[in-house]
């Protein structure tokens, strides 16, 4: 039996391979962000001010984060339908928290908890009984955003001790502090799955199951780590959503999780597993994130913006998987 | 082995960064140009330019207060924008609030989903010297000009009147709603004016239509279902009243059961017209809109001299609120209120 060290050698081939393809994706990413900012500059003379960049990184903060996770997650061959639900509980469970006195800190931390939780049931529900995980998260799905309108029965949870708000109102070198969270979430995020051992097993687990499972890779506890991890970010992200409107919101997130997943998969990630990088997702948040922007910049009729994203989220998966064709 | 440029020897593929590196000094050059551009385009003018950011508008319910913009924009000679999340998606909203002062418009009207949620938005627009109106919902503590509305809870009232008139102040009613701030307001004022006033009404069941015109008519067909001996239905959206006519007419039982609807969607008209709806509250939309951007222009322009300068002092010469009122509409009405 060959343990996962000893198989290290001639893997690494595969994976500076599958790295090298990644970084031409996010390298083509760049350049269409590049793009789109430059006609963006040319044609609305607002785009480019702090007070539009400030708002365009306070709105991509619950995707920037989610999406890390998300990547874990895609890597793994797994994904999770339910963050925008647990995004929407877990600001209302803090929220609710602090309204009924709880510290800041003892109500941040029993939400990170519960989020973890649900990442954690999730993960059960795919590894312990085999259900897929489409299935398995849309039930949580309904679930988690079911428990938060019972909570609240509609209404946003107020009355946050004003403390609360200064990581996501209070501006730190121009961007609100929750930005820079996202940032650094994104860059340990995209560390983590790159260099580190552990970290690393999740490719191997969403290329090649079987073949991890026999190179010694505890393919249930990878995957476990992976969906924990997504619901921890989950209430990370509401944490920071409710900071920033200074209220729990049950609503928030609606059709987030498929936003996320859009955003993972135009960065690199493959709904099969075994591909993708948090970098690659994260432009590809940015990306999504500059089109909707634009389109506020430039008063595009609220009806006809869900034409625009569909458009482009069927133009990037299709120019991805032409790409694989070509490269196969 | 300089000027080596075959395979990296080191496992990592530096060719290629490299090249990035490259592309991003380069493209930074370029960003340096930019500020160029955006010159021309401001030089190239724009008008002023008005913005209602609402919630949920997808449904035909704003239709009158777009009205009222473009109206008001054809009087007044400036340019109406109507936007907002299509869904109740409050964390949307206030995004979209930062992107638009960003925008930096001549005025805001804003419909909340989520007072708490936006209060802080506000506060950066006040700042970047934009002047707010709120509409129909108010977003209290904050430096907006002026709202404009009316008090969801005295809608119910409104209704509650009507309803107890249709079905002569006795009997078992249901109320129809889905969860958002204001509709539940409305409810809580049906049941005050029940309470109050007519004893002998009892609300049996408050049931949630999702506002979906497709489940709206499901919902109240159940309902009617578990309670056969009611007399009569309130609805508190735009989509209860012509969901609870379906539901009335499949059940046969059309001037058993008395409805009263809110707002005024086209497609609920015929029903009141044929009086399966015995009539509807509607909100003076056309007017919110209409009058919220005229106020703001006049503002913007200086046009209210209550002091020499009140834009420039910062003094508000606007009324904080205003109560814009309802409107019943029944058969008699109906006419008015049908498209030309």
């Amino acid at each position: 039996m060959l343990l996962a060290y000893q198989i290290h050698r001639p893997r690494l081939e595969v994976g500076a391979r599958l790295r090298r393809l990644a970084a031409a994706r996010e390298f083509a990413l760049l350049i269409m962000i590049a793009i789109i900012v430059v006609i963006m500059t040319a044609i609305s003379p607002h785009f480019m001010s702090m007070a539009n960049f400030r708002a365009m990184g306070a709105g991509l903060v619950p995707t920037g984060i989610l999406v890390v996770g998300m990547t874990y997650l895609l890597v793994s061959g797994g994904f999770d339908l339910s963050v925008g639900s647990v995004l929407a509980l877990t600001s209302t469970i803090c929220a609710y928290l602090m309204a009924a006195g709880w510290g800041i800190p003892a109500a941040v931390l029993a939400t990170l908890i519960v989020g973890t939780l649900i990442g954690l049931v999730n993960g059960g529900l795919v590894t312990g009984f085999g259900i897929n995980p489409l299935v398995a998260t849309l039930g949580t799905m309904s679930a988690a955003r079911g428990i938060a309108l019972v909570m609240t029965e509609g209404f946003s949870v107020s009355n946050l001790p004003p403390g609360f708000g200064a990581v996501g109102n209070v501006n730190v070198l121009g961007m609100p502090g929750i930005v820079w969270i996202m940032l650094a979430l994104v860059l340990l995020g995209d560390v983590g799955l790159r260099y580190s051992g552990f970290f690393r097993q999740i490719y191997f687990v969403g290329s090649n199951e079987q073949s991890a499972r026999l190179s010694g890779i505890d393919v249930t506890k990878v995957r476990l780590v992976a969906y924990g991890l997504t619901g921890l970010l989950a209430a990370v992200a509401g944490i920071l959503l409710a900071s920033r409107l200074m209220s729990g919101t049950p609503t928030a997130g609606a059709g987030l999780e498929l936003q996320v997943l859009a955003a993972a998969v135009i960065g690199g990630a493959s709904l099969k597993g075994g591909e993708g990088s948090v970098l690659g997702a994260f432009l590809g948040a940015v990306f999504v994130a500059l089109i909707n922007n634009a389109m506020t910049m430039l008063a595009v009729s609220i009806y006809w913006q869900m034409i625009v994203t569909g458009g482009v989220l069927v133009a990037a998966v299709a120019i991805d998987m032409l790409g694989r064709r070509g490269r196969s | 082995m300089t000027h080596y440029r075959g395979p990296s020897l080191s496992g990592r593929d530096t060719t290629s960064r490299r090249n990035f590196l490259k592309t991003a000094a380069a493209a930074g050059a370029g960003g340096m140009l930019l500020p160029t551009f955006s010159q021309q385009a401001l030089a190239a003018g724009e008008g002023l330019e008005y913005v209602f950011l609402s919630i949920v508008t997808q449904v035909p319910f704003w239709a009158d207060h777009r009205a009222g913009l473009s109206d008001c924009a054809s009087a007044l000679g400036i340019k109406t924008t109507f936007t907002g999340p299509l869904d109740f998606d409050t964390a949307a909203q206030a995004r979209q609030l930062d992107e638009i002062i960003a925008r930096q418009p001549a005025g805001l009207l804003i419909f909340p989903g989520d007072a708490n949620a936006l209060a802080a938005g506000v506060e950066r627009a006040a700042e970047a010297g934009i002047p707010v109106a709120t509409i129909i919902g108010d977003i209290p503590g904050t430096p907006r000009l002026t709202h404009l509305g009316v008090s969801n809870f005295d809608a119910g009232k409104v209704g509650g009147e009507m309803l107890a008139r249709a079905i002569g102040g006795k009997g078992k009613v249901l109320i129809g709603t889905f969860p958002s701030p204001a509709t539940l307001e409305r409810v809580e004022g049906y049941k005050a004016v029940f309470k109050e006033k007519y004893p002998d009404i009892v609300v049996v069941d408050t049931i949630n239509d999702k506002a979906d015109p497709s489940y709206a008519p499901t919902a109240y067909a159940q309902a009617i279902q578990a309670h056969p001996d009611i007399v009569g239905i309130a609805g508190t959206d735009g989509d209860s009243g012509k969901g609870a006519a379906l539901a009335v007419t499949e059940a046969g039982r059309v001037g058993d059961i008395k409805i009263v609807a809110m707002d005024r969607n086209t497609d609920m008209l015929p029903y009141i017209e044929n009086g399966t709806i015995y009539g509807s509250v509607a909100q003076k939309s056309y007017t919110e809109t209409y009058l919220a951007v005229s106020l703001l222009h006049w503002y913007n322009t200086n046009a209210i001299r209550m002091v020499k300068d009140p834009k420039g002092s910062g003094i508000n010469p606007l009324p904080e609120n205003i109560v814009t009122g309802v409107v019943e509409v029944s058969k008699d009405n109906i006419d008015q209120f049908k498209a030309a």
